[in-house]
């Protein structure tokens, strides 16, 4: 055997799985021939430094997957036959070698066409940098979440799994977020009109492929979230691009259009990127003229919870009677890494045929995770969290206008909007955008340019700061050097 | 305080008055309840942006309405009883009557008006179910359970946890992916790179996904009849034009398929244990399936499913590994080795379909159950689940011939075995008078795990014929169970020609 195996102790894999694992690689890429004998438990872990239990393990689990076979007094042997050698498979065609000449792509549907029209910009690793913005790890409430986790991990057996699982989720969980929703957002609902979502992507995806027409109207807000519009455009979607004030959405603009437009999709309680709000009279012209055009809202709200002056405004939805609105939220901002599931508050009417169709394409939820997040809401842990946090970002977001204005002064424009967890901010200078976002990024504060954000045409010079993210020294040092980049780039 | 009240101005009226009609509102429509503890003043004078006085003062109005009651040293509460509280002498208000619905389906689009007509169809609850906690997959007692706890609570102990899981990767955690791939190609010798493995938290969203960048309305699709009316379902509600497919004792019936004059986009088979009949697809027809599809442009989805168990026959290499992945989309998922609640679905692309794939799963699910992921590496890299699978396949085993046998003695040639060999139930045909529905109850009286295969036709379904799943049922009580059923059908079809025989007369 030739192969050169290494363990490495540090890792977060024991070592009979590094063994097991490397030698799995070897057998398969053929650089152990079959037949070959693996050297003895004893040589290999002596020369390895490593137990010998470890290695008879690793054996061990190679054997149960059909790899090697040890033949009692002479050793262990790579099989003849691999596993998945199954019959007549010698003359088969090489892997993933081309059928006849058949342009395939011309089969895809039409919404599969549209994907590939974007396949650029919409390729995962892209989407990615608009992900930003999440809680940072340290003040994500783990350690509440892990107990409770653990606890249902030990206590549920099986036997108290629903044997029918209900598509909308755990009946308990959907009760609690209910009065969470309530309580906080002024959400009107009951826990039937609510739906828990796995796949966060799927709540609007859904919506649209129920209620849209390829060529339907739709208005988004522009600037506006970049992964919404990705999805209208999807699924065929014609966008309207309605312009942001300070003041949210511009509502005239929007009643004055002559289209016939199926939703509005709107982020009244923190404006992505602009942090706007919306003042409640708006809200009402708003929600005037979805009623009287039959028209349906999808009030993102995302990133409501955390507000530093000024007072919590009640969610769209608790001031309609509950049957224009369609409410969006989900716990990313709040505990990203450990719960990242979505909900969706729908009016009564389309409870039903939201059903069905979920039921025809996410039927199954995490069972454990519910079961904790019930907990963690009944418990008091989440708003507790919220509580925290909010003092904590606070103060984030208060020293980063502090630094701002001392290190940038006039140069930097700040968004008067003081709420959730990043921050627009305009910064006047010769750089080019993406030199200031590269300055940013050496100065340990990343920041993200808001022209995704546009339709078209988008802002120089506008940027978006999470500001959550990074503590108070961070952003000390951080702008302290932005600034210190930037001018130098200046004077050259 | 994390409640939010409404305090938009209103002319001439004072704030405090706003407040305390907030208040008052929000405990009306209970979004206060009764014993709810109210906030202290100084905290709502923070979180309102109010001055103390004012709180003061609205709170002070709430206690005279009645509204409240203040503890001494505790707090001020909601009062268990507020005034105009008739809850006790009224029914409680029924929101899904009193709430005037409006009629939202003229604003569907196409897609909707399917879902809604296909869930209207099949909404008609065919079987009664025992109450199997498990349903479809194997007992509990032979599920890799306890392996699978550990290693949740191994990962959810980890102090990596927080880099872990900002692993955004729609696809699927790369380990995992590459276990999956190496494990299906030991078991069911697919040829595949990990990057073409799709992970999915959930195993509709795999047909979901391959209908949608396929399928346009009006597209045909091949499907077996009998076959899984779920996928049947979820294909039809992307408007594919289903065409039944003959299946024999050979599975699918592919120069029946072949004759047809029909452009197919895709064929959905099972080809390893096929719902219901348990026929596996033989080598003579996967090669000429796949040729066919080869020749002609069209996809398979081959759905592998009850894929791992087998009695006394040698398996057939997956049409996906016969093919070398160029025109078949493989679905695989472990439920059937472990139980329901492991959601996880995978499906393997070709490559050509790759990147539209990804694509599509980004817009519809970009994250997954990171501590699942981690632990359901580990039990596939560390041998577990084949060494569960060696460990189960002899009790499965059993418990076939212990059915096999009840049904020899006890049915006495009433009850026709389908000749399969593979997965966790037969197909049974029963020669009764007694009608479908009777068989049904009668074997849920007596704790036989029995399906009709009604749901699985699209064209006029067979009268007496069945699932039975011998996995569900515990090795010892199959022949009781078996024998008590056999009892009660004899009791009843005799006291059903006992009463026709009385109205005769």
């Amino acid at each position: 055997m030739k192969t050169e195996l290494e363990v490495n102790f540090n890792s977060k894999f024991p070592v009979h799985r590094q063994l097991s694992d490397a030698l799995r690689r070897a057998i398969i890429e053929g650089k152990i021939a079959s037949n070959e004998p693996l050297p003895s438990i004893r040589t290999l872990a002596a020369s390895l430094g490593v137990s010998r239990s470890a290695v008879a393990r690793s054996f061990e689990d190679l054997a149960s997957q059909g790899y090697v076979t040890t033949v009692l007094g002479s050793g262990t042997f790579v099989r003849h036959r691999m596993p998945g050698d199954l019959v007549e498979m010698d003359d088969l065609p090489e892997l993933g070698s081309p059928g006849p000449d058949l342009n395939r792509e011309l089969l895809l549907s039409a919404y599969g066409r549209r994907l590939m029209q974007h396949e650029r910009e919409w390729a995962p690793h892209t989407v990615q940098d608009l992900n930003h913005g999440g809680p940072p790890m340290n003040l994500a409430p783990l350690a509440a979440w892990k107990v409770l986790f653990q606890k249902h991990c030990r206590l549920r057996d099986l036997s108290l799994l629903e044997f029918k699982p209900d598509p909308f989720g755990f009946p308990p969980l959907r009760e609690a977020y209910a009065s969470y929703l309530t309580r906080a957002r002024a959400v009107n609902c009951n826990s039937d009109q609510v739906a828990v979502f796995f796949a966060r992507e799927l709540r609007l995806d859904l919506l649209l492929r129920l209620f849209l027409e390829e060529g339907d109207f739709v208005a988004v807000e522009n600037p506006g979230y970049p992964g919404a519009r990705q999805r209208f455009a999807a699924h065929g979607a014609n966008m309207i691009p309605i312009p942001v004030g300070p003041q949210g959405m511009d509502v005239d603009f929007l009643a004055s259009l002559p289209n016939k437009i199926k939703f509005v999709y709107v982020t009244p309680s923190h404006h992505e990127p602009t942090g706007a709000v919306m003042p409640l009279s708006r809200r009402r012209q708003l929600l005037d003229w979805a009623k009287a055009n039959g028209t349906f809202i999808i009030e993102d709200d995302y990133d409501s919870e955390y507000r530093y002056c000024g007072r919590p405004v009640p969610s769209l939805q608790g001031m309609d009677d509950g049957e224009v609105v369609i409410h969006l939220s989900c716990l990313w901002k709040l505990m990203s890494p450990v719960v990242k599931l979505g909900f969706l508050v729908m009016p009564r009417s389309i409870v039903r045929i939201i059903r069905d169709a979920k039921s025809l394409c996410e039927r199954d939820l995490p069972v454990i995770d519910q079961f904790a997040l019930t907990d963690f809401i009944n418990e008091g842990h989440l708003e507790r969290h919220i509580r925290r946090n909010r003092k904590t970002y606070g103060k984030r977001r208060e020293k980063l206008v502090a630094e701002l204005t001392e290190h940038l002064g006039r140069r930097a424009i700040v968004s008067t909007e003081s709420a959730g967890m990043d921050m627009l901010v305009r910064i006047e200078s010769p750089c080019s955008d993406e030199e200031i976002v590269r300055f940013s990024q050496q100065a340990g504060i990343p920041m993200v340019s808001s022209q995704p954000y546009y339709f078209a045409d988008g802002r120089r010079g506008e940027f978006v700061i999470p500001f959550a993210m990074f503590d108070e020294d961070q952003i000390e040092r951080g702008v302290e050097k932005l600034a210190f980049l930037v001018a130098q780039k200046d004077k050259i | 305080m994390n409640f939010v009240v409404n305090l938009e101005y209103q002319r001439y009226v004072p704030l405090y008055r706003r407040l305390s009609d907030a208040l008052r509102k929000a405990i009306l429509e209970g979004r206060l309840k009764p014993g709810d503890a109210i906030p202290s003043v100084r905290d709502m004078a923070t979180t309102f942006r109010l001055s103390r006085a004012t709180v003061l003062k609205s709170l002070e109005d709430l206690h005279k309405q009645g509204f409240l009651e203040t503890i001494h040293g505790s707090g001020t509460y909601v009062k268990k009883r507020w005034p105009g509280d008739l809850s006790d002498l009224l029914p409680p208000r029924e929101l899904e009557a009193s709430d005037a619905q409006t009629d939202r389906s003229a604003q569907l689009s196409a897609y909707g008006r399917r879902v809604t007509a296909l869930c209207q169809a099949e909404s008609k609850e065919w079987n009664v179910h025992l109450p199997q906690i498990n349903f479809g997959g194997p007992p509990l007692n032979l599920t890799p359970m306890r392996e699978w706890k550990a290693l949740l609570l191994k990962h959810s102990k980890g102090n990596d946890l927080q880099e872990l899981t900002y692993i955004v990767e729609p696809c699927g955690y790369p380990m995992l992916r590459e276990a999956i791939a190496a494990y299906l190609h030991r078991l069911r010798a697919v040829r595949a790179r990990a990057d073409q493995v799709i992970t999915f938290s959930s195993k509709q969203l795999r047909l979901d996904l391959i209908a949608r960048v396929l399928l346009e309305p009006g597209d045909c699709v091949g499907f077996e009849e009998p076959g899984y009316s779920e996928a049947r379902v979820a294909l039809a509600s992307h408007g594919a034009e289903i065409v039944p497919i003959p299946v024999d004792g050979d599975g699918l019936n592919v120069d029946y398929l072949l004759a047809l004059p029909l452009k197919f986009k895709l064929v959905y088979v099972t080809p390893s244990h096929h719902d219901p009949t348990g026929a596996v697809l033989s080598l003579e027809r996967r090669r000429q399936l796949i040729a066919w599809a080869k020749r002609t442009g069209a996809y398979i989805i081959e759905d592998d499913y009850d894929c791992e168990y087998r009695y006394g026959r040698k398996p057939l290499p997956s049409l996906q590994g016969l093919d070398g992945g160029d025109c078949v989309i493989y679905l695989a998922s472990l439920w059937k080795i472990m139980f329901q609640a492991l959601r996880f679905g995978f499906i393997i692309v070709p490559e050509r379909l790759r990147s539209v794939c990804v694509l599509a799963k980004t817009q519809s699910e970009r994250y997954l159950p990171v501590l699942e992921q981690l632990a359901l590496s580990d039990l596939i890299n560390e041998g577990h689940l084949e060494r569960h699978l060696r460990k189960t396949q002899g009790a499965l085993a059993r418990h076939r011939q212990a059915l096999i046998y009840a049904l020899t003695k006890h049915a006495g040639g009433r009850v026709r075995l389908a000749p399969e060999s593979a997965g966790m139930h037969v197909l049974i045909e029963i020669d009764t008078d007694l009608s479908d529905d009777a068989v049904l109850r009668l074997a849920y009286e007596a704790r036989v795990p029995l399906i009709s295969t009604r749901a699985h036709y699209m064209g006029a379904p067979r009268k007496g014929e069945f699932v039975l799943s011998f996995a569900e049922i515990h090795e010892s009580t199959i022949e009781s169970c078996i024998q008590r059923w056999m009892e009660l059908m004899e009791e009843y079809s005799a006291g059903g020609r006992i009463r026709t025989n009385e109205n005769r007369a």
